[in-house]
């Protein structure tokens, strides 16, 4: 990237700078994706609810923020998006889990539509700005420039629920169900785990994971009805580039992505209107070099 | 009596476990020959590459004195080798009629028929009639064939495999799960087949595969351990050894 | 027993006369219907059967042979562009317009089908479709100069010249119509003989089976290449259709929703039948007029309409009414004895 070269050494600040908002980007493409690559790997399917979801996440934050202040609306959001989830898993989706998975498909399509003219009803069309207010409002000397303090509060977040839902997967039972369950869920049935049960709850925490990355979009950019339609595709590129039902495959791919995106749009002149079809470029070349995604295990899909 | 289908030294490797290590395999044209072993000896790994779900890691397969190594299974299939599976496989939507229709419309070869009607059509009615006729299933012709009980499936899906009228026919475990009943009703037809198909068949039912073949192949981890006449099987002592102490 | 089984697969070719008759008179009867019973116009009933022959292309392969595309709307969407790119920078008539934009699809859709098909299947194709589409709307929305950006290209007159002396003149929307209601019926008869042809029998069984289909003899891979190629032909006409019906094509025909929305015109009417496609079609695009009507918010009660045939009869309307008059005729010939009928017949 000799562009890049040129500006680090002409302006290495701002190129800081840019680099620390193409990660603040990516780590929500990181949350959106990991919560997608969940429930892909529980049910085989993509959720298109999920966007539906990431964008009342962000709604809800929006409203919430106004009477407890913005960092409680938050997590608040999320874990709404965390029951409504559970309660759409365990009282529709799993009557479909005994037919074709493009069925699954359709009612999360449908799920998509009804819950994206909610919003519009309940909060209109216009775009809605947020603003960080109280701590959040302000930024912090990180010695090459003032940062604002909300951006380094997403980074912190995510870092931090990224480790618990590691350790989720990595140390417990319902990690290691999960994992199985990816793999085979006829065999852990057998081992005699309440499947219906675990489905639920990691419909759940996929469903968090969307709501929070929704929670923490809001105050960044503009909020509006069809954010749920464009960010879904983002978070769907993410796994393909990772690797469908890998960790690391979401969290890296996410980086990558929003980096890229962040860096076309504020170093090549012009470049915003690019700025979506590079996730596509990127994705077709991985997809070129390694079928199967950067981390991707052999199978699922087939 | 010729030998009309044999493999070289076939392996299948995955990773570090042999799961079908250097068999050498004769079958003389005609007969029935069983390969019969404990579980996880390597038979369906066998069966998968004899019909072309896998490529061998090693060794070759010889029908017809042609090598079809590698082959994929239609075109496996398309040189005169049928199979049936496990679990009845069949299209469970279609009716009786229209399974067996689209099984012998396979032999007249990939002509669409979009604009045309084509005048083989007629031909391809007739055949799925004999067919349906030879497996007993005239009465259900227009069942949808989902709702036909487990040995009428069994039986469609031999019609399926009769219709591509192959020359070597492939079993793996034709009375799985399948009352004692349906079990000698399948023998029974196992026997009429084979006046018409050669037939090779992974069985568990010793009973049956020490009445019908005339020739057992034996399976251990990946390796063959034995192969003879029936009498022979029965009183070898690696193959008693192999199943442990049961009862041949 | 053989000889009448034969004799009523010689009548099934046969029995199409019926059922394609019987939807000429339909098409004859549509604008009388939409403008006198349903208090509509013609125009709305030439936007029904558009996106009907669009969703009954998609449902070859989706219906018919099983693999489900979330991203046809590209193809109306290309086809689209190409003749509006022609017709409004090089001043091409319809049959121009329509022969190129219909080859370069094609071409397009078989280039895409070599690389697509042999390498996915079931969800991940699904997905990749998605994808395919989303790249030509990037494409679409960002190329300006060819594509005309965000506001697509707009200001394609109607055709004026179709047939030697033809009286039609189409600017007229009861002769535009009458053309689409020609190419409707033209579509549905090339879709009737494509999925009642020994090669609609072979995606049939791919459809229930296609390990079985393979061991039969039959190049799957190759087969579900050709029914792709065949599905995308009539979205293709479609679409060049759509850009003279709208007067414009805009980038957005080709987002992934709206791939959504054929996909669920086809679940609506019927997705194992063959005019299930064509009355979802005709449906939504009612529904989305009449509800919008009284509510901007109408895709909220479509998706909801949608997701209770998902969840309840994803068989679909059509499919529903096919079981309720097997019940009858069933309920009627038990009386004198006889076996349960195969519901498997994708015909009527």
């Amino acid at each position: 990237m000799p562009l890049a070269t040129v500006y680090l050494t002409i302006m290495p600040n701002q190129m800081i700078a840019t680099i620390f908002d193409g990660l603040t980007r990516g780590m929500l493409y990181v949350l959106l994706a990991l919560g997608l690559n969940i429930i892909l790997g529980l049910m085989g399917v993509i959720n298109f609810a999920h966007g539906a979801f990431f964008a009342l996440g962000a709604y809800i934050t929006f409203t919430l923020s106004q009477r407890l202040g913005l960092f409680p609306a938050i997590i608040a959001a999320a874990l709404c998006m965390a029951v409504l989830g559970m309660i759409m898993e365990s009282t529709f989706i799993r009557r479909l889990y005994s037919r074709p998975p493009e069925h699954v498909l359709m009612f999360t399509f449908g799920a998509f539509l009804i819950i994206v003219q909610i919003i519009r009803k309940i909060w209109g069309d216009t775009p809605q700005p947020l603003s960080p207010t109280g701590f959040l409002a302000g930024s912090i000397n990180l010695g090459f420039s003032q940062y604002p303090t909300f951006r380094l509060l997403v980074v912190a977040l995510t870092v931090l629920v990224l480790i618990i839902v590691y350790l989720i997967l990595v140390r417990t039972n319902l990690g290691l169900t999960i994992r199985a369950g990816t793999r085979d869920s006829e065999m852990v049935s057998i081992l005699g785990i309440n499947m219906p049960l675990t489905f639920t709850i990691v419909f759940g925490l996929g469903s968090l994971l969307g709501g929070l990355a929704g929670g923490l979009e809001a105050p960044l950019y503009n909020i509006d009805p069809n954010m749920g339609a464009t960010y879904i595709i983002i978070a769907f590129l993410v796994v393909i580039v990772g690797g469908i039902g890998s960790f690391w495959g979401a969290v890296v791919g996410g980086l990558i992505i929003g980096l890229l995106q962040e860096l076309t749009v504020q170093l090549i002149p012009g470049g915003s209107s690019a700025e979506d079809i590079v996730p596509f470029a990127f994705m077709l070349l991985i997809l070129l070099v390694r079928p199967r995604g950067l981390f991707g295990a052999e199978g699922l899909f087939d | 009596m010729s030998v009309i289908f044999r493999t070289e030294g076939l392996s299948k490797y995955f990773d570090s476990l042999k799961a079908v290590d250097g068999v050498d395999f004769a079958v003389e044209e005609g007969t029935i020959h069983a390969i019969i072993g404990p579980n996880g000896a390597g038979k369906t790994t066998f069966f998968n590459m004899l019909t072309g779900n896998f490529a061998p890691t090693a060794g070759k397969i010889i029908f017809r004195d042609e090598d079809i190594t590698g082959l994929p299974p239609h075109i496996i299939t398309r040189k005169g080798i049928g199979r049936s599976f496990q679990i009845s496989n069949i299209f469970g939507g279609l009716s009786v009629y229209e399974n067996v229709r689209v099984a012998v419309q396979a032999t007249y070869g990939d002509a669409p028929g979009i604009l045309v009607r084509p005048k083989w059509l007629d031909e391809v009615d007739e055949k799925a009639q004999e067919i349906i006729e030879r497996v007993g299933l005239t009465q259900f012709s227009r069942v949808q064939a989902a709702t036909l009980s487990h040995g009428d499936e069994k039986r469609l899906e031999i019609g399926l495999v009769i219709a591509a009228n192959p020359t070597l026919l492939l079993f793996d475990e034709p009375t799985a799960g399948m009352s004692l009943d349906e079990s000698h009703q399948t023998m029974d037809m196992l026997q009429d087949l084979a006046k018409r198909h050669t037939i090779v068949l992974i069985e568990h039912d010793m009973d049956l595969v020490m009445s019908l073949s005339k020739q057992i192949t034996v399976l251990q981890n990946g390796r063959k351990i034995a192969e003879g006449s029936p009498a022979e099987i029965r009183g070898n002592a690696l193959v008693q050894q192999a199943y442990l102490g049961t009862a041949i | 027993m053989a000889t009448s089984a034969l004799s009523a697969h010689r009548r099934s070719s046969w029995n199409g006369l019926v059922p394609l008759a019987a939807w000429a008179i339909v098409l004859v009867l549509l604008p009388w219907f939409m403008q006198h019973v349903l208090k509509s116009n013609v125009a709305l009933a030439t936007n029904m059967l558009i996106f009907g022959i669009a969703a009954l292309g998609f449902n070859l392969l989706y219906g018919h042979t099983g693999e489900l595309s979330f991203g046809h709307a590209a193809f109306i969407g290309l086809a689209g562009y190409f003749a509006a790119y022609q017709i409004l920078n090089h001043g091409w008539t319809w049959w121009p317009a329509l022969g190129l934009a219909f080859a370069a699809t094609m071409l397009f859709a078989f280039i895409l089908a070599r690389v697509i098909v042999p390498r996915s299947t079931g969800i991940y194709f699904s997905m990749l479709m998605l994808a395919v589409g989303q790249v030509l709307l990037f494409i679409g929305e960002r190329w300006n100069a060819v594509t005309g950006g965000d506001d697509g290209l707009q200001g394609i007159p109607r055709p004026t010249y179709i047939l030697p002396g033809s009286p039609l003149n189409m600017n007229n929307e009861l002769h535009f119509y009458v053309l689409v209601a020609v190419i409707a019926w033209l579509a549905t008869l090339f879709m009737w003989r494509v999925v009642h042809s020994p090669f609609g029998a072979v995606c049939h069984a791919i459809r229930e089976n296609k390990q079985r289909a393979e061991f039969l003899g039959y190049n799957v891979t190759r087969y579900k290449i050709n029914a792709f190629v065949l599905s995308a032909t009539l979205p293709a006409i479609a679409g060049v259709l759509l850009g003279y019906y709208d007067g414009a094509v805009n980038p957005g025909e080709m987002n992934w929703t709206e791939s959504g929305d054929i996909v669920m015109m086809t679940l609506l009417g019927g997705a194992p039948t063959f005019w299930g496609p064509i009355l979802g079609a005709g449906l939504f695009k009612f529904m989305q007029q009449y509800v919008s009507n009284y509510t901007q918010f109408w895709e909220g009660y479509i998706g909801i309409v949608f997701v209770g045939f998902v969840l309840f009869a994803p068989q679909g309307i059509w499919g529903l009414a096919e079981a309720w008059w097997r019940n009858m005729r069933a309920g009627r010939a038990s009386k004198t004895a006889g076996a349960p009928e195969a519901s498997a017949e994708n015909a009527s």
